[in-house]
């Protein structure tokens, strides 16, 4: 099962990589980093650059986290539980 | 920044990979130099089009080229390897396997099987990549499967098979690479890493997006593009290595294989064509024996100064190497002949004696005072390239004949690569981009006025866009792409003369493909066969020869005489004559309004002034206005002026102004003391910017040790380095002047048959209709399209006085006529033709029903062939009932009713007998029903429709206007045959129109300041009435600056219901009255146009 979100996150990066994030005011601290890709494109739509990064939070559950490169902002894209 | 260990990229496609890669092959070796790669592979799909330009960027660069190409596998899922070229042999298998893929397949969509790139995998490293189909299945959890598709190609290659690892940073790519890292162990191959580059930098990869979906010709949108980020890039050897981090033996692999792959194309190296010589003769021996012959055959005395000339070039030739060609393009030459064709030379190479000497060209270097050096010259990088022109009709029976009689392996044509234009993108990317059509052709066609920057502002400036769908911000998107495009390739096609001789190493240095009209043609264009060292010949279709050829084949006809124009006398009184009253309308290169007002100007008397007179029309002398000068002179209104007694020998024969290359190169040699190649190479010099004042401060510091004093030399260096680029290559002018004399000589002899050669082939500038009107100006009558007599071609006819239209008295020496062509019938077919021509065979035709039941004609042409009285001639009655016929009869076909042949069928068609005869046609329906059917008035000039208001605007005619002073004002009329807007000195635009008015042309120039008033008019309507001033150009030339112009049919209109006055209210020059006109003339007798 995976929920769905895309909602603003704060994170906190260590050496580039997201050391731990706060969502819905509760911090979860990243214990591994899963996986990491890029996308970018839809020149032709509204355009999107996001790097993203599949996370374990300690506590087991994993969590897709991108980065926004136009805007510069964090979100929360998906929960894997 | 550039710590790193290095890496080298093995799988990169450029825009030559069509509609895939985003980059020329050139920014490819520049970004790799950037990057400081040692090494860079170009890899494009199914071609080596770019290699040449790559390794000579590369060359540049600093940058070591690995050549190599993704080939396609299969058909439908475009699975794909890519190969590698390690040395000599295995780039002749890369070509192979390439030329393979295209020829053996379906034309456009090359592709092969595994067991094809098995059979020639030698010295050749194959990369099994994610779109190969073992690593497709590898990728699909299937290994098993992957490892049987893979071993053949382990098999083959050996330890030269790598899997090839891309990490696209996408988000399954992890599971690829691991994918991709099991396949190599399950197979016992190697990995290295690649990157699949498609674009140089991570912003272009929205081209590689829009390329993609106008490859696939889908809306550009997320389910038609493939990449889901912009990674495939060129990437850095440390960003590389990062990605790969775990396992950095897959990044050194790549150095590996660069070091292997060590070919060198060896850019200019050239590959002489072979030519098969007796008992083991060398080939330079072979040629000085054929000019030996050659001197007798064009009975040349073996002057010293022949001898001279002739060891020079055959010296140079043989150093050089180019001895084969020569015999080859010689050879080819006396094929054409062979064949029946007519040809000549064209260009530089007119200017060499061997060419002359061995019946390449016709031209005498020698009496023509033509240079060697301006055609082949050691000290330029260029190679030789000779043109000859062939009829335009036989073109390609031409091409088949050399490509089959040199060889598969040894010859082929040439691509040319048809690139993107900024509007043809603006047209393309708006479609994929899903923008309405109308509004994206709009922009197209506005567009070099409007450009990416300021669209905003142009949007506003376009009426036809306001109020569209179209907003800023997909224009914006529009332009960034359609700019970038500009210059890619679309797509390759034939060039259209280029033939490429060489020997049958060819194929194992360029791979071929076979053309749209099939033809085996080269992956290089031609440029790239001149860096890849390959002699070419271009062969041109010129319609003028096929024109001349029509022409002696209808003397040879009606006159059973055989006309040898290599023989005709080149001071032939008559034909000069026509030439110096400029009555060249039809004639090769001379027959423009401002050649012929140059002719008027100059009078030539002699063949050479044709030279001059060819050479003189071209947009730099007439910039520079040579002309003047030279006019005075020759008139002996002046002085020639030479800046030393030095040059007299040079410039003597243009009276001191230089004129040719061929005097520019000389005076060059008298000053410096240079020889002649290096002269020619300085006046090749001469317009580069970064080398001119090196070269003149070599100029004077030479002309001082010659011993010509400062002033002199600084005189002589303003003459030449100004007028170099100007002048003309004489042995150019004196080839074109060859088909110039022989055009204007059978105008002048034969001129029926010459101008039913114009007529059939089209060679010039004017339509048909001029040159109809042309003929009758010259007393030939144009004869109607008959049934009975017509030729698929036009012909000349001998007039027969009691059945045909009168002949103008004057013409008693003329008896021919020009006969109207079945191929200009609109909607005849070849096969129609045929079947009239065998049915006719048999006996003539009697009438429409006797036409229709022994012809297979369809309804529609019959009807037409009717109405533009094609059976006038035969049966009885009215043209109307003749059509009536056409329309109505049914056409029993023979066969079906033998028996009943020999008399009218009466059950099966309506006897027009029987019938009351229907009106005639008057005669503006005959012109009006010519236009309709053939597309030219035939019968009568259409300006005759008009005489009552010619005559009413006091219109002076075409024949009367040379009686005229210079300055006076004039009204003139006719038909629009020609407008021209070329670039002139001034810089303001100027049209130049030649009205028709059925006595001859008449020249129109339109100045910018009248245009506004004007232009419209002059565009878009047909037939003109000018005022003006008359202007006289020369004895007989004159032609009339426009001040006011109407359309004639509106005027036509206006005088009919009483208004002509208003209509032409407009006009007012100042000081200038219009002529009186006499409006109170009824308007009887119109035509009703």
């Amino acid at each position: 099962m995976t929920k769905h979100y895309d909602e603003e996150v704060r994170v906190e990066r260590d050496a580039g990589m997201p050391s731990a994030f706060e969502w819905r005011g509760r911090r979860y601290e990243v214990a591994d980093v899963i996986g990491r890709w890029r996308i970018e494109g839809r020149w032709w739509a509204d355009g999107r650059d996001r790097e993203y990064w599949r996370v374990e939070a300690k506590g087991g559950a994993v969590w897709d986290l991108y980065h926004d490169r136009l805007r510069d902002a964090w979100h929360l894209e998906r929960l894997w539980d | 920044m550039f710590d790193s260990p290095p890496f080298v990229h093995l799988d990169v496609r450029s825009y030559f990979s069509l509609k895939d890669g985003a980059f020329p092959p050139e920014d490819l070796a520049r970004r790799a130099a950037e990057l400081r790669m040692p090494a860079v592979a170009l890899t494009d799909r199914d071609g080596l089009y770019g290699a040449a330009r790559f390794v000579q960027a590369c060359a540049r660069a600093g940058v070591k080229p690995i050549l190599g190409a993704t080939l396609t596998l299969g058909a439908g899922v475009a699975a794909s390897v890519v190969l590698l070229a390690q040395d000599d042999e295995g780039y002749a298998n890369l070509c192979r396997l390439i030329t393979d893929a295209h020829m053996l397949g379906e034309r456009g969509e090359p592709s092969l099987s595994p067991e094809q790139i098995c059979a020639h995998a030698g010295d050749l490293v194959c990369l099994l990549g994610p779109s190969s189909p073992a690593g497709r299945l590898a990728i699909g959890r299937r290994l098993e499967a992957a490892r049987r598709a893979a071993s053949p190609l382990r098999e083959a290659f050996g330890d030269r098979l790598f899997v090839s690892v891309q990490h696209h940073v996408e988000r399954d790519s992890g599971a690829e690479v691991r994918a991709m890292l099991r396949l190599g162990e399950a197979i016992d191959t190697r990995a290295v890493a690649t990157n699949a580059v498609r674009y140089l930098i991570p912003q272009d990869a929205f081209l590689a997006d829009a390329l993609e979906c106008m490859r696939e010709i889908v809306p550009i949108g997320r389910n038609n593009v493939t990449r889901t980020n912009a990674e495939g890039y060129l990437k850095s050897a440390r960003e590389m290595r990062a990605l790969f981090r775990e396992r950095p033996d897959l990044c050194d692999a790549t150095l590996e294989i660069a070091e292997s792959c060590t070919f060198d194309i060896d850019l200019r190296r050239v590959h002489f064509p072979e030519f098969p010589t007796p008992g083991g003769r060398s080939a330079s021996s072979v040629l000085a024996e054929r000019c030996w012959r050659g001197m007798d055959h064009r009975s040349m005395k073996p002057t010293l100064l022949v001898r001279d000339r002739l060891d020079l070039e055959l010296s140079m030739i043989h150093k050089l190497g180019y001895s084969a060609y020569f015999l080859t393009v010689a050879d080819i030459v006396a094929d054409i002949r062979a064949m029946g064709v007519r040809c000549a030379c064209r260009g530089s190479a007119a200017g060499s004696l061997v060419c002359y000497l061995t019946g390449i060209s016709d031209v005498d270097p020698v009496r023509h005072d033509l240079l060697f050096e301006r055609f082949i010259n050691p000290l330029r990088e260029e190679l030789p390239d000779i043109d000859i022109d062939v009829e335009s009709a036989r073109r390609e029976d031409v091409y088949d004949m050399v490509l089959s009689r040199h060889g598969d392996d040894r010859a082929a044509c040439v691509t040319m690569v048809d690139t993107y234009r900024a509007r043809g993108a603006i047209r393309e990317v708006g479609k994929a981009l899903g923008l309405p059509e109308v509004e994206v052709g709009t922009v197209a066609k506005a567009f070099p006025h409007i450009g990416a920057d300021h669209i905003r502002a142009a949007i506003e400036a376009l009426p036809e866009l306001a109020g569209s769908n179209l907003n800023a911000g997909q224009l914006e998107l529009l332009f960034r792409v359609a700019e970038r495009l500009d210059g890619f390739p679309r797509h390759l096609a034939l060039h259209p003369s280029g033939i490429v001789l060489s020997n049958d190493e060819l194929v194992k240095r360029v791979p071929l493909e076979r053309s749209f009209q099939g033809y085996r043609m080269i992956q290089a264009d031609k440029d790239d066969v001149e860096l890849l060292g390959y002699l070419k010949l271009d062969v041109l279709g010129v319609r003028m020869l096929s024109a001349m050829r029509h022409a002696l084949d209808e003397i040879a006809r009606t006159e059973h005489v055989k006309v040898d124009l290599e023989e005709i006398p080149l001071d032939d009184l008559p034909t000069f004559e026509l030439i110096r009253s400029s009555d060249t309308l039809g004639c090769f290169q001379i027959e423009s309004p401002g050649q012929r007002e140059l002719l008027q100007k100059l009078q030539p008397e002699r063949w050479e002034d044709l030279i001059v007179d060819i050479s003189l029309f071209r947009p730099g002398p007439v910039k520079s206005d040579m002309i003047s000068p030279f006019l005075r002179r020759r008139a002996g209104m002046e002085r020639p002026a030479y800046a030393h007694p030095k040059f007299r020998g040079a410039l003597q024969e243009t009276f001191g102004v230089i004129v040719y290359h061929e005097q520019v190169i000389r005076t060059i040699a008298a000053v410096t003391g240079y020889d002649l190649s290096t002269a020619d190479r300085i006046r090749r010099h001469l317009s580069d910017a970064l080398e001119v004042d090196a070269i003149c401060e070599d100029f004077l510091a030479r002309a001082k040790e010659q011993g010509l004093d400062g002033e002199a030399a600084e005189r002589v260096w303003k003459e030449v380095s100004s007028f170099a680029s100007f002048g003309f290559c004489k042995a150019h002018a004196a080839a074109f002047a060859v088909p110039t004399y022989q055009s204007a000589w059978l105008k002048a002899r034969y001129p029926a048959h010459f101008l039913a050669g114009v007529l059939t082939h089209d060679p010039g500038m004017y339509p048909r209709r001029l040159i109809l009107e042309d003929a009758r100006e010259h007393g030939i009558a144009i004869l109607p399209l008959d049934v009975n007599r017509s030729e698929p071609d036009y012909v000349a006819e001998v007039v027969e006085h009691e059945a045909e239209p009168p002949v103008p008295a004057d013409t008693a020496s003329h008896r021919y006529g020009i006969r109207l062509a079945l191929k200009d019938v609109h909607g005849i077919s070849d096969a129609e033709i045929r079947s009239i021509l065998e049915a006719r065979a048999d006996r003539p035709f009697r009438d429409v029903g006797d036409f229709l039941r022994r012809t297979d004609v369809s309804r529609p042409v019959v009807e037409a062939l009717a109405h533009a009285g094609a059976f006038d001639r035969i049966g009885a009655g009215s043209r109307r009932d003749r059509l009536y016929e056409a329309m109505v009869t049914d056409p029993q076909r023979e066969g079906e009713q033998l028996a009943l042949d020999v008399r009218p069928p009466l059950a099966t068609s309506t006897a027009p007998a029987s019938r009351i005869s229907l009106p005639e046609y008057t005669d503006a329906e005959v012109v009006r029903a010519e236009l309709e059917v053939l597309g030219v008035d035939a019968t009568r000039h259409i300006v005759s429709f008009f005489e009552p208001l010619l005559e009413d605007l006091g219109v002076v005619r075409s024949r009367d206007l040379w009686r005229l002073r210079s300055d006076t004002w004039v009204m003139v009329a006719g038909v629009k045959v020609a407008s021209q807007t070329p670039a002139v000195r001034s810089g303001q635009r100027i049209i130049f129109l030649t009205l028709d008015d059925a006595t001859g042309p008449v020249d129109v120039t339109v100045f910018e300041k009248v245009q506004p008033k004007c232009a419209r008019t002059v565009f878009h309507s047909y037939v003109l009435a000018v005022w003006g001033k008359l202007r006289r150009t020369g004895k007989k030339g004159v032609s009339i600056i426009a001040e006011d112009v109407w359309d004639l049919a509106a005027l036509h209109r206006a005088r009919r219901t009483g208004e002509l006055d208003r209509a032409l209210a407009k006009v007012g020059p100042a000081g200038a009255s219009l002529p009186s006109r006499k409006l109170w003339h009824a308007s009887g007798g119109s035509a009703g146009w």
